[in-house]
C-alpha cells in the first residue's frame, strides 16, 4: 500500500551551491577538519619512507638525520601537527555526542565520555613520549 | 520495494573511526618528536637516531607502526571520499571509492613489506 512512499527517490538531486563552505566560518572549519586526514596520512607515509635508513648502520642513520633536518620536513611536520591537533581536539570533544553509553539505567553524560577521551589522549601522549624520548630521560643511552 | 542495503560501508566506516582514534591519540606526539623536536635539535639527535634504530626494528614495535601507518590511511580514504562529495564532486562515485580505499590497501601492503624488511 505504501510501496511508493517507501522507495528512495531515484537520483535524489542533492546539490549545495559551489563554495558553500566558504560562506560560514564554521563550515570552513568543518572542511579544514576534513582536510586534516590528508596531512595525517601524508605524514605517516613520509615517516615510513624515512624509516629503512635507520636500520642501515651509522651511515644510514646519518642520512636519516639529514632527511629529517631538512626545512621541508620540519615545515610540513609543523603544518601536519596543527591539523592533527585540531582533528584530535574536535574528535575527542565530540565523542560524547556520538557515543551513547549506558551504565546501569543512566546514560553516561557526554562530558564524562569526552573527559575520558581527553584523559586517554594525555595518557597515550605521555607513554609514547617517554618511550620515544627514552635517551633524554636516561632510560637508554 | 526494499532498500538496497550497503553491506561494505560499515567496514570502511569502522576502519575510518579506528583511524580517527589512532590519528588523534598517537599521531600528535609522533609528529612532535620525529617532525619537530629531533629535527630542531631540541633533543639530542644522534642519541635519538640510535634509539629509534633499536626501537623501530623490534617486532612488537613494528606491529604498532603498522597500525600507526595503516589506520590513518583508511581514515584518509573514507574522509577524503566524502570531502570530494562535499566539494560538489558527484560524478564517478565508484571510481573515487576504488581509488581511495585501493590506495589505503596498497599503502598497508607497502607498510607490511617495508616493516618486515626493516
Amino acid at each position: 500500500m505504501h510501496t511508493e512512499s517507501a522507495a528512495r527517490p531515484a537520483g535524489y538531486p542533492w546539490r549545495m551551491p559551489a563554495g558553500w563552505w566558504l560562506k560560514n566560518p564554521r563550515y570552513t572549519l568543518y572542511m579544514l577538519r576534513e582536510l586534516s586526514a590528508v596531512f595525517a596520512a601524508l605524514w605517516v607515509v613520509l615517516f615510513l619512507l624515512q624509516l629503512p635508513k635507520l636500520a642501515e648502520g651509522p651511515a644510514g642513520r646519518a642520512q636519516w638525520l639529514q632527511e629529517v633536518t631538512s626545512p621541508g620536513w620540519i615545515v610540513f611536520s609543523l603544518v601536519a601537527f596543527v591539523f592533527v591537533l585540531y582533528h584530535a581536539w574536535t574528535a575527542f570533544t565530540a565523542t560524547g555526542t556520538l557515543v551513547y553509553l549506558r551504565l546501569g539505567k543512566t546514560a553516561t553524560p557526554a562530558a564524562a565520555i569526552n573527559g575520558s577521551m581527553l584523559v586517554a589522549w594525555a595518557a597515550a601522549t605521555i607513554v609514547i613520549g617517554i618511550i620515544l624520548l627514552a635517551p633524554l630521560f636516561g632510560i637508554v643511552r | 520495494m526494499r532498500y538496497k542495503i550497503d553491506t561494505i560501508e560499515p567496514l570502511w566506516w569502522g576502519l575510518f573511526m579506528a583511524g580517527a582514534g589512532v590519528a588523534g591519540l598517537f599521531l600528535p606526539i609522533h609528529i612532535l618528536v620525529s617532525g619537530l623536536m629531533i629535527p630542531l635539535g631540541i633533543v639530542p639527535r644522534e642519541a635519538e637516531a640510535n634509539w629509534f634504530a633499536t626501537l623501530f626494528t623490534h617486532p612488537i614495535i613494528k606491529l604498532y607502526l603498522l597500525v600507526l601507518v595503516s589506520l590513518p590511511l583508511f581514515h584518509w580514504a573514507h574522509r577524503f571520499r566524502y570531502f570530494l562529495f562535499d566539494l560538489g564532486l558527484h560524478g564517478g562515485r565508484m571510481p573515487i571509492a576504488v581509488l581511495c580505499y585501493g590506495a589505503a590497501i596498497v599503502g598497508t601492503l607497502w607498510a607490511i613489506y617495508t616493516l618486515i624488511r626493516l
